[in-house]
């Protein structure tokens, strides 16, 4: 696999100036041919609670889980766990794992057959049985897909404790079929676990969502890589984002490594880019000094595949102080647009429409900027947009609840910019 | 005193001398910047510190390691915060991550009792912008100073490529035996003084950016070693001050010996008429048809820059000045465009400026404006033309004389005439460098001293080059 790592930044700052901040935009070409260079295993989870028998999301979970499997590469080790109280293994044997084969994926679509919706829901207690199956396999990349439709039914703190200790093994993608499952927990776990999260509000568009995924999942080629940034003496870090494609605060998910430099994950990578926001705040320097603030590499294990510098240099030249760079401004909106969401929302379910106009307008505003049509249009469907230019809007009285969660789960979300300038 | 590091061993050491006195390492030859590496290769010998990293900052560097080169061995100690083996191989410190310096902070030219040069950062600027180009001959120099545009992208690539294109076009300029026949070579040899030069051609050196680079002239392999520190104790004596005083009567354009030309060339400038015609009358403005073609050249060079390298330079298209002069005995053609300046200094009088600013307070002053009211304008320095994409058809100016007296040629960037716009203080200031320094190399560096004292609020370069009269006989001629 061959990487870049490209800095993007104003380096210019004025005198007293401490924040740096530079977008970096790390590209893979993939492996050559797209040949995985490790092995791969993946992990397909379906909620089998009671309430799936509701709208006939059994059997679309069934459909889609059969697509799912239909996807996986020759090779590539897998499993199915059927979500309810506990968790079962539907397919295979108990404690093993698949090799996918025309074989194991038709004995794999009959086992979905026997999927039945009865019983809890039980988060937690799927995670852990995934990660003890990939536990069988270190170094693979490795891939979950967790269904839902409903809230977890787990006393209050265990789905964070397993959390914590499965953080970084495997990656999962969330999706929530139906209205009646929490954005936030599903929110947090792909957090945690470097995956996404989505609404499928239909039961008929699921098989559609899980090929996605899976084909998603089967593009990448790199199981662990990493961000490494290295700062000097009395420097802080005060945040590491990805920013596009969508917007993930990796800050807390540091690993020291060595002096002065820590390791952010990245999760599994193909043939793709990803813009990660990284801001240092630094020691003041005088007219003319040029400082290293961060020099950020992209590493798998002891590999360095890529490096670039984010650079400080104070001036006293107001012209070159104050250039904006685009990048870094476009990336800064967009950060800004899903937290406005996110707050907007917040302060809609509580009753403050007063800061939830606000918010949504500031938002309407950011997202019609930025170019970024894909939110506008989310948005439009809780608020009125009378103006996107000044940000003026009004909230809708009737909102359907699959749009508000569309909304939720898709604001972070974000846009690219032009690389023009 | 300008004091330097050695690359290899950090230890600190006078400028001027050859060999750190440490560990004994050459402290003339690069180490890794060789002829390929673009950095190194700037006007100006390879008396600079922190030769070792050069070239390391590029963004494409083939490295990606965030470990040190372990082929470039020996690390420096951090200037900055001190700390001791500290110097990563792309020039920051590793605990501190201040930047140790560049290359081309700190750049000198040794020509000898012929020429000398000087570019400097200065004390606010975070790197020099500033270039500079110096080839020496018998009683010949081609010399430019370019100051880059610092509201542009890149201006330090835009000054950097102008000096070297302007240079060599010079350089090429003085080998008119390379094509016989050529119409250069008529008008170039059309006197004795020429022809001398010609026959003097394989003693020309050539000091651009890096030692290795100094065998660019073909002919004497001696003339590779110009060291510096090397003074010819009879040149010394005609610099202004030292020489006769019945020089300080003579001042070119005063005297009806002297043909002073100040006029408009085309970008072409050595194709037009005007210059032609003259030169068949006056070696001196053939010449500065010559450094006319030679600014062209180098305009073109900067032009070329926008679409090139980082995609930023499409936007804010790298620009720069440029002066440049060539020296043939006492005949001086010289041109510029922007406000980079030439003065002459003879006698004890003021210093006389050759050169009129590119910018809007000559300008306006030009068009009538109380001098006081527009040098107090903020726009007072902001240039009227400049080599870049966005410079349009450049105009060059250029003019010439041939020296009466024996006189000093002074080449500067504003970092020097910005704390010395009166004429006469400026004339006082480089006569008190020259009599207080044993060379000519010392008193660029006394000249640059003395703007970093006085704030160092730009880059600073200054090149120098003393103008012997012409006799009776090469008037006659």
């Amino acid at each position: 696999m061959s990487y870049t790592a490209e800095a993007f930044q104003n380096e210019y700052l004025a005198l007293g100036a401490r924040e740096v901040n530079a977008i970096v935009t790390v590209t893979s070409t993939g492996a050559t041919g797209g040949v995985r260079t490790a092995g791969a295993t993946e992990i397909i989870i379906v909620d089998a609670s009671g309430s799936m028998q509701a709208e006939g999301r059994i059997g679309a979970a069934r459909q889609a889980a059969k697509a799912a499997v239909e996807c996986i590469d020759d090779g590539v080790h897998f499993a199915i766990i059927a979500g309810v109280s506990t968790a079962q293994q539907l397919y295979p044997d108990p404690g093993q794992l698949a090799v996918a084969s025309p074989a194991t994926r038709d004995a794999a679509l009959r086992s979905i057959d026997r999927l039945q919706a009865s019983g809890g829901t039980a988060m937690g207690a799927w995670l852990l049985l995934a990660a003890q199956l990939f536990a069988q396999r270190p170094g693979d990349i490795a891939h979950a897909i967790l269904l839902t439709d409903g809230d977890n039914g787990e006393r209050y703190g265990y789905l964070e404790q397993v959390l914590e200790s499965i953080t970084g093994r495997f990656t999962v993608d969330c999706r929530g079929v139906g209205t009646n499952w929490k954005v936030s927990e599903l929110r947090k776990i792909a957090t945690a676990m470097l995956g996404t999260v989505d609404i499928v509000a239909r039961p008929v568009d699921l098989t559609a969502a899980f090929q996605q995924m899976m084909t998603n999942a089967m593009g990448k080629t790199s199981a662990d890589v990493q961000l490494k940034v290295w700062t000097p003496v009395n420097t802080t870090v005060r945040f590491v984002k990805q920013v596009e494609p969508q917007v993930v605060d990796l800050t807390g998910k540091r690993v020291e490594d060595g002096p002065r430099a820590g390791r952010y994950p990245l999760g599994a990578w193909g043939r793709e880019s990803r813009d990660y926001h990284v801001c240092v705040e630094v020691n003041p320097g005088a007219a003319g000094d040029e400082m290293l603030a961060a020099r950020v590499s992209v590493v798998e294990g002891d590999t360095v595949h890529a490096q670039s510098l984010v650079r400080a240099v104070w001036t006293d030249d107001t012209a070159l102080s104050t250039r904006i760079n685009r990048q870094v401004a476009h990336y800064t909106g967009q950060a800004e647009l899903a937290s406005a969401i996110q707050e907007g929302l917040a302060a809609r379910e509580s009753g403050d429409d007063r800061t939830a106009t606000l918010k949504f307008g500031r938002a309407a505003q950011l997202a019609h900027a930025s170019g970024n049509t894909a939110t506008s249009e989310l948005l439009a469907k809780v608020v009125e947009i009378d103006d996107a230019v000044t940000g003026t809007v009004r909230l809708r009285r009737k909102v359907n609840a699959e749009d508000e969660m569309a909304l939720d789960t898709r604001s972070t979300k974000t846009v690219r910019v032009g690389r023009a300038q | 005193m300008i004091v330097l590091d050695c690359a290899a061993c950090a230890d600190e050491r006078a400028a001027g001398a050859a060999f750190c006195e440490a560990c004994g390492r050459d402290l003339n030859s690069t180490v890794e910047g060789g002829p390929a590496d673009p950095v190194a290769e700037i006007g100006g010998s390879a008396t600079s510190g922190g030769a070792g990293h050069g070239g390391r900052l590029e963004a494409d560097d083939p490295d990606p390691g965030g470990e040190p080169d372990p082929s470039s061995g020996r690390r420096r100690a951090c200037p900055h915060c001190g700390a001791t083996r500290a110097v990563g191989a792309d020039g920051y410190c590793e605990e501190c991550g201040m930047l140790a310096g560049r290359p081309r902070d700190h750049i000198e030219a040794d020509g000898g009792a012929v020429a000398a040069a000087v570019s400097d950062r200065g004390r606010r600027h975070h790197r020099n912008e500033d270039a500079m180009w110096l080839a020496v001959g018998e009683a010949a120099a081609d010399v430019v100073v370019c100051d880059g545009v610092s509201a542009s992208y890149d201006p330090d690539a835009a000054s950097e490529i102008a000096a070297r294109t302007a240079g060599e076009l010079l350089a090429a300029a003085q080998h008119p035996s390379d094509e016989p026949g050529d119409e250069d070579t008529l008008r170039l040899g059309a006197d004795d003084e020429t022809t001398r030069l010609q026959a003097g051609a394989d003693t020309t050196t050539v000091l651009p950016g890096d030692a290795e680079a100094t065998t660019v002239l073909p002919g004497d392999p001696d003339a590779t070693t110009v060291l510096p520190g090397r003074v010819d104790p009879d040149a010394t004596a005609v610099l202004p001050g030292r020489g006769d005083p019945d020089a300080t009567a003579v001042l070119p354009g005063g005297d009806a010996e002297t043909t002073v030309v100040i006029a408009d060339a085309e970008s072409h400038g050595t194709g037009d008429s005007g210059v032609r015609e003259k030169a068949q009358t006056s070696p001196a403005v053939a010449i500065a048809g010559v450094v006319a073609a030679a600014i062209a050249g180098a305009a073109e060079a900067v032009v070329s820059l926008a679409h090139t390298g980082d995609p930023r330079r499409a936007a804010s298209n790298p620009a720069c000045t440029i002066v440049a002069a060539a020296v043939r005995g006492p005949h001086v053609g010289f041109g510029w465009v922007g406000d980079s300046r030439i003065y002459w200094i003879d006698g004890d009088g003021p210093a006389e400026q050759l050169t009129e600013d590119d910018s809007w307070a000559t300008h306006m002053i030009a068009l009538g404006a109380d001098p006081i009211e527009a040098m107090d304008d903020p726009r007072a320095h902001a240039i009227t033309a400049w080599l870049g994409a966005d410079a349009g058809p450049i105009m060059p100016r250029v003019g010439a004389f041939t020296a009466t007296a024996d006189g000093l040629l002074v080449l500067c960037s504003d970092g020097l005439w910005n704390y010395l716009p009166d004429p006469a203080a400026f004339g006082a200031t480089v006569r008190e460098a020259v009599e207080g320094s044993a060379t000519l190399l010392e008193a660029a560096r006394a000249l640059v001293k003395f703007a970093n004292t006085a704030g160092g609020a730009d880059n600073i370069t200054v090149a120098l080059v003393p103008v012997l009269a012409s006799t009776a006989a090469d008037i006659e001629n």
